[in-house]
């Protein structure tokens, strides 16, 4: 558990973080997100005692992290891939961290061969490509089998593959009950990893909420008809104080509702015998859902403001079309 | 020998400092607690001898400091018959023993920034951090680890540029034996000398973070500013260049003592005093820093 308490930090003139509040629970996937420089790096080096926040406090199972003695058996992480030396072997990088925490060498092969690297493990880093470095940053988190796990954009760089094993590993690392803290600016990628969302903007939290629920938020109720009587229906739906807009896709139109249930859409579609081809809600992409949620804090306060009227979504089906 | 005390307790010093800090925490490390410095100071050494530029700064600092010496040492012999004839003629075989020194002193002190400013260069500073949050602990463990690295390369260099030096000089009558007066001391603080070049670089690596930085720091105090500081008035020149380290040192490798430098031990004390002060000074702004 990582409980971050109304913590701000400045640099220089830029208010980094600003008065954040959130747990991280055990047993989850938590994704973190929030666009370029909202202030997610920030916070993950303060949750790591790397970077002292100006207010608040950011503790560990009830511990500042300083307080740890050999902290890589408590806290996994992974900051910045790039951040090695390239003139030095994958083994020998692995070593003297594992060494520093007086593990016992066992620990190297064992992380090596759980990421992949073992063929490589005595070559130079500096040939590794980012996905490769991505997979060397991931063995130095899982070094000590710590409970909790922090990995900043661990998705950058790697194939199709690397990023789907990636994904069942953070999933199997949370199913084993740990705190697993993952943060994108990406969040369909953040969809099919993470149960839970923290979404911050601007060093503020947006949102803390599960990942169906931020969804719903964010789809705000548009229902898409398709029908080859596009004109009529419209007529009628507007009739009865309905937003209609026709969107251009397949042959025959798709109209896009606002404020009116499917149920009232269907209803009057029959009354007046106007076939329908298709009636569903608009299951909105997440990506737009993150940017209508993120471009301002104060565009979210509008937002949330909204009755939740859209259906649950499918966070995989949801994500599944636009990728 | 008054140079052994010293130079020991100075290295003793910062690790014994280390691990009585590293252990002080009010929870008990996972394991035994005792094996926690030799634990960062392992970590330090795979991290020291997993790179190249490790293994070419020796090379780098080798080649010239023994070559040089020799060279000179064989010019010096060739001309011997005219040389020695001249009223004002003064050769002092025991410092020409190290003039090949200059290079690796400055190998040395670059190998010293690098130990950390590698790591701020890639960002590994950070990863070293996480690992080990008790930073000054991580510090003192470089501090132990390049000094005893650079005191031990330094000193074999020491005796490998002395002998072959007296050994030319013994076919005109000039060689000295290391049992000739001031001898040990003079081999024994030349090898002295580049272990606290490499902490005096350490130090700035810490203080300055950027690698250019750090060296032209290191290259400025060893090299320039005795330049700089002779220039001065008198007798400010003097005054002022007595604290130098390169004047220290040159007071300490000499036959004869100059009169217008300090004694030779507080040339010694001074010498000490470089890396002390400087890596004091690293130690708390280590600790006060955001990683």
């Amino acid at each position: 558990m990582i409980e971050i308490k109304d913590v701000s930090k400045r640099y220089g003139g830029k208010l980094a973080v600003d008065g954040l509040s959130f747990n991280v629970r055990p047993g989850m996937v938590t994704g973190f997100l929030g666009p370029n420089g909202a202030g997610k790096s920030t916070t993950m080096r303060m949750i790591l005692g790397l970077d002292e926040p100006d207010r608040g406090e950011v503790t560990i199972d009830g511990r500042r992290y300083n307080e740890f003695k050999r902290p890589l058996y408590r806290v996994g992480a992974l900051l910045d891939a790039t951040a090695v030396h390239g003139g030095r072997s994958a083994r020998a990088h692995l070593e003297s961290l594992a060494r520093s925490n007086g593990m016992r060498r066992g620990r190297v092969d064992a992380v090596l061969e759980q990421v992949g690297l073992t063929e490589v493990a005595s070559k130079h880093v500096g040939g590794f490509s980012l996905g490769m470095k991505q997979r060397l940053g991931i063995a130095a988190a899982l070094l000590g089998e710590p409970q909790v796990l922090m990995f900043d954009e661990p998705v950058n760089g790697l194939d199709p593959q690397g990023v789907r094993w990636v994904r069942g590993l953070f999933r199997s690392l949370a199913a084993e009950g740990r705190t697993v803290l993952v943060s994108s600016h990406l969040l369909s990628e953040m969809a099919q990893t993470a149960d839970h969302l923290v979404v911050i903007g601007r060093g503020r939290l947006i949102a803390d909420t599960g990942v169906e629920e931020f969804v719903e938020a964010g789809s705000a109720g548009r229902i898409l008809v398709r029908t080859p009587y596009g004109g009529d229906l419209a007529r009628l739906l507007v009739a009865e104080g309905a937003q209609v807009e026709q969107v251009e896709q397949a042959e025959h139109g798709m109209l896009a509702v606002t404020g009116v249930t499917q149920e009232r859409i269907g209803d009057v579609a029959a009354a007046h015998g106007l076939a329908i081809h298709e009636l569903r809600a608009d299951r909105a992409s997440l990506e737009e859902a993150f940017m209508e949620l993120t471009e301002e804090s104060v565009e979210y306060r509008a937002s949330s403001g909204r009755d939740g009227s859209a259906e649950v979504v499918d966070a995989q089906a949801a994500t599944g079309g636009p990728r | 020998m008054s140079i052994a005390t010293p130079s020991e307790a100075t290295g003793n010093g910062a690790g014994s400092g280390a691990r009585a800090r590293a252990n002080t925490g009010s929870h008990p490390p996972l394991g035994g607690p005792a094996a926690r410095f030799l634990d960062l100071l392992a970590a330090e050494w795979i991290k020291f001898r997993s790179v190249q530029s490790t293994y070419w700064a020796v090379v780098c600092a080798a080649v010239p400091s023994i070559l040089v010496g020799i060279l000179i040492a064989q010019n010096v012999r060739s001309n011997w018959a005219n040389l020695s004839t001249h009223p004002d003629f003064h050769f002092d075989a025991l410092a020409s023993s190290f003039d090949g020194f200059e290079f690796s002193q400055l190998v040395m002190g670059v190998l010293g920034v690098l130990v950390i400013s590698s790591e701020y260069a890639s960002g590994l500073i950070r990863a070293t951090i996480a690992a080990t949050p008790q930073r000054r602990a991580v510090l003192a463990a470089k501090t132990v680890m390049i000094g005893a690295f650079t005191l031990l390369c330094g000193e074999i260099l020491a005796f490998a540029a002395f002998f072959p030096v007296q050994a030319i000089m013994h076919g005109v009558g000039a060689g000295l034996s290391i049992g000739s007066p001031g001898a040990l001391r003079a081999v024994l603080v030349a090898g002295f000398y580049l272990a606290v070049l490499a902490l005096i670089g350490l130090a700035f690596g810490v203080l300055l973070r950027h690698t250019a930085w750090a060296i032209c720091a290191v290259f400025g105090l060893v090299f320039i500013l005795p330049g700089v500081v002779s220039a001065f008035p008198a007798p400010w020149g003097d005054r002022i260049g007595q604290f130098l380290p390169t004047d220290c040192l040159g007071q300490l490798i000499a036959q004869q003592p100059h009169a217008n430098d300090l004694s030779r031990p507080w040339s010694f004390v001074v010498i000490v005093a470089y890396p002390v002060v400087l890596l004091a000074l690293a130690h708390y702004v280590l600790r006060k820093r955001d990683a």
